[in-house]
This record gives structure tokens, sequence and C-alpha cells, in this order.
């Protein structure tokens, strides 16, 4: 596929996700408007009855359905993703949200990764090589007990080790990257070895998989056979052909990081984009929820993206497959 | 160890429904024990370091009851800033403080009735009237408050000589103008339709007269909530809407950093008008950072780590938990309270013989030891045993196993309830144990729940489509605060009752400043409720304030605040 038809189909799914996630709005129950006003819904005075117009109004309900996306989507489009309704919100815009809280979620999900791909190759790698020994049994056992482990268990298990018993680490709340390196680095430790732990036995028994066809290639023999050392022809000459289900892995397992992010951040008390969602979805402010949604497919789009330009990059086979058309 | 939270610390919205179901509490003819009013001298709270054991007192002794409302107060004494007797104040130093829930907004157009925004609120803002430590009205950004014989109409003078963070004179001004911005309906304010009722008009520059639409003699007690915190008007005309978020007072701190659902940081106003006893400015903290946690063991947890220097908790079980830890714990109790509401409308509950049945069969004691470890102290009254509008010969019925047996067989039909209540630990183990009681009288019973924010907002549509349904109530310094939840038709009566006679007491209890008219006028409904019975209290909530042991100057906290501190006065020792 050429690159232009790739991100006209990027661009169709993420219509097709915020048109549903809008559509999805519209099937929860109960008025809007008493989930925004809260406390200060009152149908019986004029002073009352106005408020209520009023967040009718602003939560364009006096427009038809079709409409109401369409104004959103326009706002989108030109870089207003709206903001909430509720008068007891501040009316604080969904940009607002995003800059506070976005880079929290990105901060535990790009670490998650890395460290789950740190871990996983040099066990995968150990594990297909040394295929049957101890050291394979050994690691697919205990990634098969990791994988099983909930990652919320798991939280509160390390919770409980480094914060509770040796007090090394903070169990609630997050620093700011800007504010303080190492706080913020020690706040993100829990959080992120509770979901990479996770995703790294995942990702070692893919890559011990490929790699252990890889192995029985000719070219591996070759190089084996030529006397280079095998951790050379492991790394240098066997990891990259086999890393290729573990890249597309690692992009659709963006999607579920920022499920397992939410838990996080809930379980952790972080404040991220994650609990923003929540909150938004709980206090019915569909056009935060909208802006939230189209943000994350965004990311999770691009990462997609990104991981399919990487596969030219591995692999010199798909980029003369591209060039050629 | 469970939590056993009923519902503030989950979801802010059941908090912040909470307050004003306040009146909805009172709906469910339950407790709204005031603990203390106009006339009343009622401690909410008493202060325990570390007590020896758990079973410190959970409520404090009566104290003398006074016989007139308290109509005019004057600043013959400026309010006292309550510092730990024999402990000299240290100077400087950050306050790390975690809250039971995350705080959106800090405009009072926006009632701040949870203790997690009235704690950060009452940092940044002064009110008008506060309590002393007797919980007896004071001006504090007033200088007086003074009621026309009629009680149609109220003046406040301010004190001279304050400004806003901004720099913005505190006048008459400013105060007309947060009223009317209460009342305008563009402001989305829960106070729209009171604000509306009480008309400000400026006498001179720091004068304003506000003239009621019916003799009220509560509106002092307005004073003392957020509607009483004056916001900068400056600050509000830059914009109206985002003015939560970017909060600005007279109070002892200003706002520094503020991420809505995330942590607040404020620092010391260099040019706050107060000192405290001794002539040292306040507040004494540099600063004070404010975070949102919800679970409360979570909070215990971190304030034992070393993470929080000051914690609060609706939680009895942590409340117990922080006293066997020997963390400094200040005792809040009274300050709400567990209720069932009946939904006086729809059968079996449309007849006062199942509401009595339910009564008789409930036992209190029980639940009490068996959900709170006889922590909690059982409810049998719309108002506190220490309140001067206790009623001792109207409180309601106890458990009587046979009475109720015999109330199920009056009435004839097989009795079959559902009870509802929020999926929490501690939820469902009362709920299961009033099943077993209500089914060992007679009755089906089923167990339904929902979350929070759903079951509020449910409740308070008035959908009317629940039979009971468990709620917690704040109580109310002004015995006037249980009408809206009581009143024919009023939108906060939840439990659709309906008694003319009851509405027209209220209207009297309202309409004076005589104490012992107003007295005949809340006894007479007491009366009323426990023939009618429209719904029930359970039990006094126990919150609590922990700090660490080197934190000292925590005030009692004031009623009607659920906790809720001033932190001027607080300082850390290293």
């Amino acid at each position: 596929m050429k690159i232009g038809t790739k991100l006209g189909v990027l661009a169709l799914t993420v219509f097709l996700v915020s048109l549903t996630t809008f559509m999805l709005t519209l099937l929860l129950k109960g008025d809007p408007v008493v989930a925004v006003l809260g406390t200060a819904y009152d149908n019986k005075t004029p002073t009352g009855l106005a408020q209520i117009e009023t967040v009718r109004k602003e939560l364009r309900l006096d427009r038809a359905v079709p409409m109401r996306y369409l104004l959103w989507a326009k706002g989108a489009v030109t870089g207003d993703l709206g903001h909430k309704v509720a008068p007891s919100s501040g009316k604080i815009s969904t940009t607002r949200i995003l800059k506070e809280r976005l880079p929290v979620t990105l901060e535990i999900m790009i670490l998650t990764q890395i460290v789950a791909v740190l871990i996983a190759i040099p066990m995968g790698v150990i594990s297909a090589y040394r295929k049957g020994k101890v050291a394979d049994s050994a690691i697919t056992g205990a990634s098969f007990i990791l994988l099983a482990l909930p990652n919320f268990a798991l939280a509160l298990i390390l919770v409980f080790i480094f914060s509770v018993k040796l007090k090394w680490l903070p169990s609630v709340g997050y620093t700011r990257l800007t504010e303080d390196l190492g706080k913020n680095l020690r706040s993100m430790v829990i959080p992120v070895l509770t979901l990479a732990i996770g995703l790294a036995s995942v990702y070692t028994r893919l890559l011990r998989s490929e790699m252990s066809a890889t192995l029985q290639e000719d070219f591996i023999q070759m190089a084996t056979a030529k006397g280079i050392k095998p951790w050379r022809v492991l790394l240098g000459h066997a990891l990259r052909p086999s890393s290729f289900s573990l890249l597309t892995v690692i992009g659709i397992n963006v999607g579920a990081l920022i499920g397992g992010a939410v838990i996080m951040e809930q379980l952790m008390s972080i404040n991220g984009v994650g609990s923003a969602l929540v909150e938004s979805i709980l206090s019915r402010e569909y056009q935060v929820v909208l802006g939230l949604v189209l943000v994350i497919t965004l990311f999770y789009v691009a990462a997609n993206f990104v991981v399919d330009l990487l596969y030219t990059v591995l692999d010199p086979r798909i980029r003369r497959g591209s060039t050629r058309g | 160890m469970k939590n056993r939270s009923i519902g503030h610390t989950r979801s802010r919205l059941f908090t912040a429904s909470l307050l004003s179901m306040a009146f909805v509490a009172a709906a469910c003819g339950s407790s709204s024990k005031s603990s203390s009013s106009p006339t009343t001298a009622g401690g909410a709270a008493t202060t325990a370091a570390a007590p020896a054991s758990s079973e410190a007192p959970a409520t404090t002794a009566a104290k003398p009851v006074e016989t007139t409302a308290q109509t005019a107060i004057t600043t013959a004494a400026t309010p006292a800033t309550t510092v730990a007797a024999g402990e000299k104040p240290v100077i400087g130093g950050t306050l790390r403080v975690a809250l039971e829930s995350a705080v959106s907004t800090l405009d009072p157009a926006q009632q701040l009735a949870q203790p997690a925004d009235k704690i950060i609120a009452l940092s940044i803002y002064d009110p008008l009237v506060a309590f002393d430590k007797d919980n007896k009205f004071v001006p504090f950004l007033a200088e007086s408050v003074t009621a026309a014989d009629d009680l149609k109409s109220w003046t406040v003078v301010l004190r001279k000589g304050i400004k806003f963070q901004d720099g913005t004179d505190l006048n008459a001004d400013a105060v007309v103008k947060h009223w009317l911005r209460m009342a305008d309906p563009a402001t989305g304010s829960p106070w729209a339709t009171s604000a509306g009722q009480q008309k400000p008009s400026k006498k001179d520059e720091s004068t304003v007269v506000f003239t009621m639409d019916a003799p009220n003699v509560g509106f002092i007690n307005d004073l003392t909530t957020a509607m009483g915190f004056i916001p900068s008007p400056t600050a509000v005309a830059k914009d109206p809407a985002a003015f939560g978020l970017a909060p600005v007072g007279t109070g002892p701190f200003k706002v520094t950093k503020f991420e809505p659902g995330g942590v607040i940081e404020v620092e010391k106003n260099a040019a706050y008008w107060r000192k405290d006893d001794a002539g040292v400015a306040l507040p004494y903290l540099d600063k004070i950072t404010f975070t949102g946690i919800a679970d409360t063991q979570k909070r215990l947890q971190a304030l034992q780590n070393g993470e929080f220097d000051l914690i609060n908790t609706a939680d009895t079980s942590t409340v117990v938990a922080a006293e066997k830890a020997k963390l400094k714990v200040q005792r809040v109790s009274g300050s709400s309270s567990t209720n069932l509401l009946f939904n006086n409308q729809k059968a079996p509950l449309d007849s006062p013989l199942v509401r009595q049945a339910i009564a008789y069969a409930t036992d209190k004691d029980s639940i009490n030891t068996l959900v709170y470890d006889g922590a909690r102290i059982p409810s049998y009254s719309l108002f506190a045993l220490d309140s001067p509008y206790f009623n001792k010969n109207a409180i309601t019925p106890k458990f009587d196993l046979e009475k109720a047996k015999a109330l199920v067989k009056e009435y004839g039909k097989p009795i079959e309830i559902t009870a509802e209540c929020i999926p929490s630990p501690e939820a469902n183990n009362f709920m299961d144990l009033l099943k077993q009681q209500w089914e060992a009288a007679g009755m089906k019973v089923t167990l339904k729940s929902q979350d929070q924010g759903a079951y509020v907002a449910r409740i308070f549509g008035k959908v009317g489509d629940y039979q009971v349904a468990c709620f917690r109530t704040n109580q109310f310094a002004e015995p006037d605060q249980i009408r809206s939840g009581l009143v024919t038709n009023d939108k906060n009566n939840l439990i659709f009752y309906s008694n003319p006679e009851v509405d027209k007491l209220f209207d009297e209890g309202k309409a004076s400043a005589d104490f012992t008219k107003r007295k005949a006028a809340y006894d007479k409904i007491q009366e009323l409720l426990i023939k009618d019975l429209p719904g029930i209290t359970l039990m006094y909530d126990l919150a609590g304030n922990i700090t660490s042991p080197n934190v000292f100057g925590l005030p009692n906290p004031e009623a009607s605040a659920l906790g809720a501190i001033k932190l001027a006065g607080v300082f850390i020792k290293k």
C-alpha cells in the first residue's frame, strides 16, 4: 500500500471511531442535564428552569442529533475540542485537560514499552538460544506466571513491597517531569513496572518462537559455521528478522496500554488522560469524551503507522516491494 | 481491612450531592443533627491526640443552651485562631494534604460543600460569618451582621482595609456582585434560588442591606457557607465561567497551581489581615499542596509512609486504624449521617404501617457492632442529642421485633421491598444486615445497588422509581435547612412526603427569631414526623482529620463543614 492510501485509511479510522463514540454517548441512559447540573438541578423555580435551558443549549440538545456531531466535528477540525459544560467544572476545555494529563499517560505508556522491550529481548533471545534447557524453562515458566497475574494485583504487591515495607517509592501520586526528574521517575516505577511485566511476558514468548524459527534458517547455520560468536549471531543476525511480529504486537499494545493505564491511574491516584476519560463519561460531558477519544485514537493510529514504516526499515524487501508498486 | 466508606470517598458527584441532600436528609425524617445552630452551642468535634484507646467518646457532651437566636453579631472579639495551648508556632514550611476527592472548581457560586472543596476554599476565601469554638456565629470578613426586627432585612457591615489577593478592595460592591452572580441563571449556581430571594443593595462603601422575600432567620447561617465566601470581582469579571479554575479571595493563601482533578498548590498571602493572639501574622505555613486520593486506606498508608502530613477521611475503620497506629486523630462526629429514604408515594411504602414496621425491625446497635466496630452512634432523631431543638419525646422507634411482626400482620398483605444503595463494601455489609433484620419480621427484601454517580442522579432526578434508598446527609447548623427535604413538592423532597401541617410549621419556624417559638414549631414537626415516619436515620457518621505527629494547631472543625478546617493557624515542627 502506498503511504498516501495508508494515510487515507487512517483518517477514515479516526472518523469512524469518533462517530461511533458519539453514538455510544447517545445510548447513555437518563437526562444529561441532570448529570451536568448535579445539585444545581431544579425544575421547580423560574431560575432553575432558566439554568436548565442554558445547559441544554450548551449541550446542543436543542439541535438535531447529526447537527450535534457535525458542530463538534467542525470545532475539532479547527482545533477546538470542546469543553465541559457543567458550571461546577469551571467549563474547563478539553485542550487544557489534555495539556495537563496527556503527558502523564504518555510517559507511562512510553516507559512501559521501553522497559517491556528491554526485558523481553534478552529473555526471548536466551530462551530461543537455550531452547528446551533450564534457562528456557525458567523463563517460559516465569512469563506464564507473570502473564497470569492481573496487573491490579501485581501493582498492589509492588506497592506493598516497595512503598509499605521498604519505603523506597511513593504509593500514590505523580510528580511532573518538569518539576523534579528524580521524583518523577520514582513515581513512575510501580505503574511502569506493573504494566511492563505483563507485556514483557507476551513479548518474550513471541520473540522466542520467532527466534527459534530464525535460528533454523540456513544463513544462521552459515554464520555459526563461519565461527562468528554466538551472541553476535543472535543479536546481529537473528534478532532483526525475528522482530516483525514483536513490532506488530508492540503497535497493537498501544491500545491495550491505554486500558492498562486507566487501571494504574485509578490504583495509584495518578491523574492521567485515562482517569479524565472515566470522569467525563460519568459526568456526561460528551464534548470532552469525544475530544479525548479523538486524541487517543490519533496516537494509536499514529503508533501503528510508525510500526508499518519500521517494517520497511527492518526489512529491505518490503521497501523494494513498495517502490515497485 | 475493608474499605467501608459508604460514599464519601468515591465519587465527586455523590459527595457533592450529599450536601444539598442535606435537605433530603431531613426529608428522610432523619437526622438533621443540628450540631450547632443559631441558638445552640453543641460541639461538632472532639480533638484527641492519639487517644489511649479506640473507645474514645465519639461526640462531645451537651453544652449549655442559649435561649435567643443570634440575629445581631459584632466584632467584639476577632475570631480566635486556635493555636494549641502551650505550642509556640513555627513559621514557614510546606503542609502536604491528601483529601478524599479531587476538586474541579473553587468557585464559591458552586457550593463547595464537599469537605475537600471546603478545606481548600477556606484557605483561599474568608467567610462573612464563621463559628467560634462554641459553634456560635461570629463575624469574620464582616464586622457586624444585624437583622431587622421583622427578619425581612439583614444588614452586613464589612471590615475595612481588606484587599483581595489581586489587590482589589473588599467593599460592598464585591458582595453585591457576588450575590447577583449567584442568582443569575447563566452562572448555573446551586445557590441561585436562595440568592435570588435575598436581594442585596449597597448602602455605603462597606455596608450591604439584604432584603428577604420572606422573614428569614437562617440568613446568617448562609453567610457561613460558600455563599459567604467573597470572590474578587476583578478576577470574576475576567472570565466568569472559568473563575473556579483561577480563584482569588481574601484568604490566608493564594492559589499558585490548579490542576483540576489533580494537585492544587497554595502559597502564603503575605498581605493577609489576620493575626494570632500573640500578634504574629497569619498564616504560619509558606505553602500547602492538596492532592485528591479517593481511596481512604491509600491516604492513610501514604500518610504513614511520610508522603503526606494531613489527610481527611469519612471512613470509620480508617479513623479507628489511625488511632491504633498512634497518629494524631481529630474525630469529627455528627456532621453527617447515614439514612434510609422511603418513597412515601410508592406501595407498600405509602403505608405508615410498613414504614413503622421497617423502623421497628431495624436493629441499629447490631449494625453498629457488626459493621462499624461499635465506633459509631445509632441515630433515632431528627436532631442531635445535644441540640436545643432535640425533642426527647419524639424519637423514632427502637428495635422491637415483636412490634415489627405485629405491624406486618396488621398490614395484611405480603410486603415486598426493594432496598437500594451503592456498591461499596461498607454499604453492602449494612444492607445485608438490614435485609436479614427485615426478613426476620416477615417482609421479603430484595437488595439492589447502582454506581454512585448514576444512583444520586437518579434519586435527585426524582424519577420516583425507588422504594427504600440509602443516603448520607450533611447536618445543619440552622434547623430551617431541613425544610427543603420535607415540605410538599419541594425539588429536594426526594421522598415525596407531604403533610400540610408540617409545611405550615416550617414557615412558622423560619419567620421568628424567638427561640421558644421556634422550638415549639420544630418540636411539633418532630412529633408529626415520628407518626408519619417518612424515613429513618441509621447512624451518625464518624469522620476524622488525621495528621503526622509534627503537625500542630488544627482548629476544631466548624458546624456543617463535614470536618473541613481552616489551615491559617496550622504549623509544622521539624
